[in-house]
């Protein structure tokens, strides 16, 4: 039972916002429960604070031990040129990972009748 | 001749406001809001209005409706016995809602409402909901202040105990809600902040705070209905109108304490609200415009928002009007034409009226042209406008390419000419007249209007002083199509907008409802008139210096009250579409008089032509006919005639497609046709301008009522009930009592007193009773800060007769007002308060009592109405008994003044406390004043970044050279320095024309020819014929005598004297004055 339906608007629209995006939904694994919806730095935050996407708590979780198993840790880097190294190569990792989501979705719905 | 002081409207621009000044664009927020809080409250029924409980409901967004999740009651400081009434309902009644889980009803208190419902609904961007919102905000504050601009309130919504005082005081946790009055359908609602700081220096409220407070939105359900449909609603009507189902109608009003009855009735009111709100944002979101839902204000709104969809600029931001012709075009405007022709007789007519007049002059006089043009150009016309009205007849103007050449405005010094006229005819107030003109001052008059004068007066042509038309150039580029309510395409690159509407819309009455209504409310009441026409005024913390524009002068103006227009105000597409429709008017007029015969009235687009089944003559004082005994009578065209000589010949003007638009352009309206569908013989009587009523005779000789005129009475509180669903069924437009004060009216006008009789109804002797509403800070002056006189409270305000007052009583400080009560039984024994002193009186012919002004006299006084526009058949002022036809009397203009914005609130509201008395504060319909120093065209102010960086990849010498403007000041702009106005209004034009990829050469090119032109209407050599030159032995006389003297006893200025004595034309009347005491000396 919602206690206060007025403040669970409020708590709904401030997620909303802080995702920006009024329809969230993870593109990992399709999840929109907004409870479970959180804004991801890509690259790390302090690599890139302006770079987000959406990711669901699991995913996130998952994504960030992926980087750990790929040695790109989320430390400040020491120079310029290491900084767009590890940006690039935490983009990277990002995107093989979606990549495999993508191909794994497709496999699903080869099956579909 | 009748000499009055005339009045004309004037453009102003405001010193104050940098050019550049440009509203920062807000980031609109989405069409809808997630969520809202839907509201009704209940009061105590005292002059307080005391919050006695609340109902609410809290709704999301979901699947295309508002879903309520949390209905619930509030109250605030209730005796326990009351509490324990709404709680034991709450606890007897299921919310009725199952997800997510709130079975019972809520119970809050005021605070906890505020703190956990209101505000979080709104910090999360969803809106309070109610219908007329203000009273149910103005409720649950529970502190209010005054703003200085004189409309506005802010309502406090928390407080806190301070324990240092021990007292409460307003805090600042959460922001003031803002209510600005603009009428009686609309208001703006917004935040006021505080930023108060805590002891420690840090904000009370964070800026992130602040911006998600900032979110909160507004709507009044009754000004949504009224945006959509351009009429006014309250919750019954409305649910009515949208054919709602019996268990949404609204309860029967529960007075007395909080019972489970008042608790359902208010509960079923917020019900009805959501229904309705539901109903209307479907409506709403049918229309493919970006509009959020609390910014449809009105018909207007929704125009503007179309038209930009359409990409088409606003004049104001597209065009650079110098603002002499803005000054001329609004020197031209007059509202739409009323009058009354036959006073007081009654007439057999014809009740014709114009298809969609406004869209339809739109269309003859090509306004399209002038809305997508790239830019506009002025042209020097006198000698072709004067050529076009010498040749032009009547017949001429049957033609549809005549109307696009009566695009222009000519100023003249009027001679006797039929022209309209602003003055104050009753004494009192500016009131609009067609009459003879005699005016020795030049004054601006749209084309239209100067075609007018030509047909209605003896064929004689207004002599122009000068003239300029308005041409439109080139198309603006990047306009596209759009999607009206998502079904009917229009494109203005591809035929003209208001044929495409008003055809749509005879092809959808009767199929679509809505839209065919849209349709009307889109041509009639926005996109065609309204939106160039719209001035607001605005009051200041303090006085600003205005430039005022009229027609041959200008000045400055130190002033609170300002005129603020919009983006689409555009005066010279404004007055040119107005007086095009009363050129219609005095078409259709002149020829119902070339036929013999005469109309009644005229209102707006309307008019009454005399006619019958048979052709006849009826006798009536001042007819142009003689009866075989030699009484005066007015012929009746048959009905035959009518259509043949009246209505038919305006089918040559015809803007439509007559496959689609079956209607004659000049209709005989739908209320000539009995229930058969077959002509019936109609009557008309009436009084004056707009005070009038049209009806039948049944076989047995009764009258029935099937229009009447609410005009002048449509203040007064209705003195019975009248439920909308019986005037939906007997197809009346106005509440019954109006129908039952017109019955007596005529049958005493008619039949005579003795058998007037027989129609004074019982409410007759009950006391006259407006119902005021405190929407202003201006009425809560007017109510001497009373207690109970809070905002949006609302009262009964008898009306006194204040001659019949006691000697002991001061007149002048005697105004009652008693608590709001709609039962006029009651009315007689209720207690009322005079505002002034607060002192308690009862109204009534007791001797201790006040006596009032009963509905009996109101209609007494109102029947006897005289209308003051015109003269009497004999030539003589009309008077309370003057019948016949009236004649127009010739207006002898004695000064000109400048008016502002005339209609104020008060006949349009009908409840504003101002009306029963003048209101000093309330600045519409007064006249700038002159004062200041400051001169428009060099006030200094620096040019926008972009214009700076801009000026400075140009070479200074060819601006200086072509723009005439010193290098110093060039330099100046450049570096950001202040610049006069006149340079600044150059560069700027230069700049938006290189903006658009116009070559510098080029441009300066057209503003050297453009500016020619200016300088060529401006420096008219012409001499206006009211100069003359002192002849020879008048010149001696002068020279003979004593400056001194001279200056002294005629009160001229030295200069002027010493002009005459060197024989230069000076002012007639200027010579008169010396004349006159030359006379003097020698007798």
């Amino acid at each position: 039972m919602i206690a206060e339906p007025a403040k669970a608007i409020l708590r709904r629209e401030r997620r909303l916002a802080r995702l920006g995006n009024r329809t969230p939904c993870c593109p990992r694994c399709g999840e929109t429960a907004l409870v479970c919806l959180r804004l991801d730095h890509v690259t790390g935050h302090k690599r890139d604070p302006n770079f987000t996407e959406i990711l669901c708590l699991n995913c996130h979780a998952k994504k960030h031990d992926q980087f750990q198993d790929a040695d790109i840790l989320m430390m400040r880097e020491g120079s310029a040129k290491s900084l767009m190294i590890m940006r690039l190569r935490a983009a990277a990792e990002t995107q093989r990972k979606q990549a495999e989501a993508f191909d794994h979705w497709a496999d699903e719905m080869e099956k579909w009748s | 001749m009748t000499k009055l002081d005339i009045y004309t409207r004037v453009h102003t621009v405001n010193l104050s406001d940098s050019d550049q000044e440009e509203d920062v664009a807000e980031n609109d927020p989405p069409r809808l809001p997630p969520s809202v809080v839907v509201l009704d409250t209940e009061t105590t029924e005292d002059l307080g209005l005391d919050l006695e409980f609340g109902c609410y409901a809290v709704c999301d967004w979901l699947d295309g409706i508002y879903v309520p999740r949390e209905y619930g009651i509030l109250f605030d400081k209730l005796k326990s016995e009351f509490e324990q009434v709404i709680r034991e309902y709450a606890d007897c009644h299921p919310s009725g809602i199952v997800e997510p889980g709130q079975p019972k009803l809520r119970v809050r208190t005021h605070t906890d409402f505020i703190k956990n419902v209101f505000w979080p609904v709104l910090r999360a961007g969803g809106a309070a909901v109610g219908l007329n919102l203000g009273f149910d905000l103005s409720r649950i504050a529970i502190g209010y202040s005054e703003k200085q601009d004189g409309r506005s309130f802010d309502f406090f919504t928390r407080d806190y105990l301070d324990k240092k005082t021990g007292k409460r005081k307003l805090s600042s946790v959460v922001p003031a809600i803002t209510r600005t009055s603009i009428d009686s359908k609309k208001s703006f609602y917004g935040l006021h902040f505080s930023f108060a700081h805590k002891a420690d220096g840090s904000p009370v409220l964070s800026k992130e705070e602040v911006a998600e407070f900032r979110k909160s939105r507004f709507v009044d359900v009754r000004t949504l209905a009224f945006s959509l449909t351009n009429q006014s609603y309250s919750l019954e009507t409305l649910l009515i109108a949208l054919d709602a189902p019996a268990d949404v109608m609204k309860l029967k009003y529960v007075p007395g304490p909080i019972t489970e009855e008042k608790i359902e009735y208010c509960f079923h009111d917020v019900k009805g609200t959501l229904w309705a709100l539901n109903k209307l944002v479907a409506e709403f979101l049918r229309h493919p415009i970006k509009l959020p839902i609390d910014r449809a204000y009105s018909p207007v709104s929704l125009a503007k928002s179309y038209l930009k969809k359409m990409n088409i600029i606003p004049p104001q931001e597209k065009f650079d009007i110098p603002p002499e012709f803005q000054a001329a075009a609004m020197e031209a405007f007059y509202a739409g034409r009323a009058e009354t022709k036959i006073r007081k007789i009654e007439m057999p007519v014809v009740y014709l009226d114009f298809t969609s007049q406004y869209p339809s002059v739109f269309q003859l006089l090509r306004g399209q042209e002038i809305v997508i043009a790239e830019s506009l150009a002025f042209e020097e016309c006198t000698a072709e406008a004067q050529a076009l009205l010498d040749g032009l007849k009547r017949e001429d103007l049957f033609e549809r390419d005549v109307w696009p050449q009566l695009r222009f405005f000519g100023q003249l010094t009027p001679d006797g000419d039929i022209l309209p006229v602003r003055a104050a005819y009753n004494g009192k107030t500016p009131n609009i007249a067609f009459n003879h003109f005699v005016y020795d001052q030049p004054i601006f008059y749209a084309g239209p209007e100067l075609a007018d004068a030509k047909i209605s007066g003896n064929g004689k042509s207004p002599k122009l002083l000068k003239a300029f038309r308005v041409v439109p150039q080139g198309i603006q580029p990047g306009l596209g199509p759009v999607m009206l309510r998502g079904e009917v395409p229009i494109d203005p690159l591809e035929g003209d907008l208001a044929p495409k509407i008003v055809e749509s819309r005879a092809r959808v009455k009767k199929s679509n409802r809505w839209l065919a209504n849209f349709l009307k409310v889109m041509a009639n009441g926005g996109m065609f008139y309204g939106l160039f026409a719209q001035v607001s005024p605005e009051r200041k913390d303090q006085e600003v210096a205005v430039q005022v524009f009229t027609g041959n002068q200008t000045f400055v103006s130190l002033t609170r009250d300002i005129e603020k227009t919009g983006d689409w105000y555009c005066p010279l597409l404004a007055s040119l579409i107005v007086s095009a429709g009363h050129l219609l008017l005095a078409m259709a007029e002149r020829s119902v008089r070339d036929a013999g015969s005469c109309h009644v009235l005229m209102d707006t687009d309307s008019l009454a032509a005399v006619s019958s089944e048979h052709s006849r003559f009826i006798p009536c004082p001042g007819g142009p006919h003689r009866l075989p005994d030699g009484r005066e009578a007015v012929k009746a065209l048959s009905w035959e005639e009518t259509l043949e000589t009246v209505v038919e010949p305006f089918d040559r003007l015809h803007p439509y497609d007559r496959n689609r638009v079956e209607d004659h352009f000049l209709k005989v309206d739908d209320i000539n046709l009995g229930p058969d569908g077959r002509q019936r013989q109609l009557y008309a009587f009436s009084i004056s301008s707009k005070r009038y009523c049209l009806y039948t005779y049944s076989g047995d000789g009764k009258r029935k009522i099937v229009k009447v005129s609410a005009h002048g009475l449509g203040y007064l509180m209705p003195p019975f009930d009248d439920p909308p669903e019986a005037r939906k069924t007997e197809g009346r437009e106005e509440h019954k009592w109006i129908y039952e004060a017109w019955e007596w009216i005529l049958a005493r006008e008619l039949d005579g007193e003795e058998a007037a009789r027989s129609y004074r109804m019982p409410w007759f002797a009950y006391p006259a009773m407006m119902q005021l509403t405190v929407t202003t800070p201006h009425a809560i002056k007017r109510l001497k800060h009373m207690p109970w006189a809070r905002p949006m409270n609302f009262m009964n305000a008898p009306l006194i007769a204040h001659a019949l007052l006691p000697p002991e009583v001061a007149a002048d400080h005697f105004s009652l007002v008693g608590p709001y009560n709609p039962n006029s039984a009651m009315w007689s024994d209720a207690t009322y308060f005079n505002r002034y002193d607060g002192k308690p009186y009862r109204i009534g012919v007791e001797p201790d009592a006040i006596p009032y002004l009963s509905y009996g006299s109101i209609l007494q006084s109102y029947r006897l109405h005289p209308e003051s526009k015109f003269l009497g058949p004999d030539g003589a002022t009309c008077n309370s008994d003057t019948r016949g036809v009236l004649q127009r009397m010739t207006v002898d203009g004695i000064t000109k003044y400048p008016l502002r914005k005339e209609s104020n609130r008060r006949w349009a509201e009908g409840n504003d406390l101002s009306l029963i008395e003048d209101d000093e504060d309330d600045p519409t319909g007064g006249i700038f004043k002159r004062d200041g120093k400051q001169s428009y065209h060099h006030v200094k102010q620096p040019l926008p970044a972009e214009v700076q960086e801009w000026l400075n990849t140009l070479s200074l010498k060819l601006i200086e050279r072509e723009l005439r403007i010193d290098r110093n000041s060039l330099r100046n702009g450049r570096n950001g320095k202040p610049v006069a106005r006149i340079a600044q209004k150059k560069l700027l034009v230069l700049f938006r024309m290189a903006k658009r990829g116009i070559g510098v050469t080029e441009a300066l090119k057209a503003m050297r020819s453009a500016s020619a032109m200016l300088g060529k209407l401006q420096n008219s050599k012409l001499r206006p014929r009211n100069k003359v030159v002192a002849d020879p032995t008048l010149k001696n006389k002068i020279a003979n005598c004593g400056l001194r003297e001279l200056m002294r006893e005629t009160g001229l200025s030295q200069h002027t004297i010493e002009a005459i004595r060197a024989g230069k034309a000076i002012r007639r009347k200027t010579l008169q004055r010396v004349v006159q005491f030359l006379d003097g000396r020698r007798g």
